[in-house]
């Protein structure tokens, strides 16, 4: 395997990152898999699987589990500051450029406009990812249950969490041999 | 404790809860920093929210956004490595000791497990970020074509965040 340094990992994810308008996996599966041929099909797929069991971001996850990989903690150190370092620089520039100008009419409309996007979008995403358990009951019920508890009743994430992973795993059969019936 | 200590603690408890992506953790995020402390208000923490998404990189950025508005640059930087950093040191652990006993087969079904938690949970931040920009027809018409949008066809998500600012900036008083 060619190996990483840190810095050449913290420029590799940085690009992925600065490129990543509207979630960043697109284009890291295109800089690790196509360009770079960093890493298989199928060894993208096992790390960002493992990634998306774990807290935490999910792209973020897998880019210290390539780091690491590479150069130990520190290139899981410098993978990660690659990720965020410089596009929060450049969201908090972006905020401080609306924000000077938000003293005009139509900028504050078109905030109200592009948060109103912004929501709608996580709606959207909501349905699309709710695609393979449409038609499973006991998913619905969970997705439903944990909705109603956070939406309406405002209850606290970790209680929920706390009472409602158990339920899932066992509704889903994960933990029993050969997982979904 | 100063500010500073504050969100950073909080953004490190939520990245702890944030089971499938970063958005999960936005409806906490809403209720500690909005309902509960009154760091800002409902339609900053939209419009920050906003901000995250039209911008390029992860979007967990929101979180490293309430740092800035709150504390400041260094605070902003601080407050998203708090976030990320512990999540990290988990998943490299992870990736070297479990990845070898936890076979595909298992991870498949946890991650069918941990799904409609997520999508219960991307669907209560939209509703809530929703609901906090008031029910003008500009926002009930905007969220309304995006969710539908967004939900159904592949439109990219920046073309669509733009459009609702292009509507919104047309629809000013």
């Amino acid at each position: 395997m060619q190996r990483l340094t840190p810095l050449a990992l913290f420029l590799l994810w940085m690009t992925i990152a600065v490129q990543g308008f509207g979630g960043t996996l697109p284009f890291a599966r295109r800089e690790l898999i196509d360009r770079r041929r960093l890493l298989s099909e199928a060894e993208f797929a096992e790390l960002l699987a493992l990634g998306q069991i774990l807290p935490g971001p999910n792209v973020i996850n897998l880019a210290a589990a390539m780091g690491d990989r590479h150069a130990g903690w520190a290139g899981a150190a410098a993978s990660v500051a690659g990720m965020v370092v410089v596009p929060m620089l450049i969201a908090m520039a972006l905020a401080t450029l609306i924000g000077a100008a938000a003293t005009l009419p139509e900028v504050r409309s078109a905030l109200l406009g592009m948060a109103a996007a912004a929501a709608g979008l996580l709606i959207g995403t909501a349905w699309r990812m709710a695609k393979p358990m449409r038609r499973r009951a006991p998913s619905l019920a969970v997705a439903a249950a944990i909705f109603a508890a956070i939406a309406v009743l405002r209850l606290p994430l970790a209680l929920v969490l706390l009472a409602a992973l158990p339920v899932t795993i066992a509704l889903h059969g994960a933990l029993r041999r050969g997982g979904l019936p | 404790m100063s500010l500073l200590a504050q969100v950073m603690l909080t953004a490190l408890g939520l990245s702890l809860m944030s089971f499938g992506g970063a958005i999960a953790i936005v409806p906490e995020l809403f209720r500690i920093a909005v309902e509960s402390r009154s760091w800002l208000t409902a339609e900053r923490f939209a419009e920050l929210y906003a901000i995250s998404q039209a911008a390029p990189g992860p979007n967990a950025m929101l979180v490293g956004l309430i740092g800035w508005t709150l504390t400041g640059w260094i605070g902003g930087l601080a407050v998203m490595l708090a976030f990320v950093g512990p999540t990290s040191v988990l998943a490299v652990l992870a990736f070297r000791r479990w990845a070898a006993w936890l076979p595909q087969g298992r991870q498949a079904a946890i991650r069918e497990a941990l799904l409609p938690v997520s999508v219960g949970l991307v669907a209560a931040a939209g509703v809530l970020i929703a609901a906090s920009l008031g029910a003008s027809p500009l926002v009930v018409g905007v969220v309304a074509a995006v969710a539908v949008l967004g939900g159904t066809t592949g439109a990219h998500p920046l073309v669509l965040l733009l459009g609702g600012a292009a509507i919104g900036a047309l629809a000013a008083p």
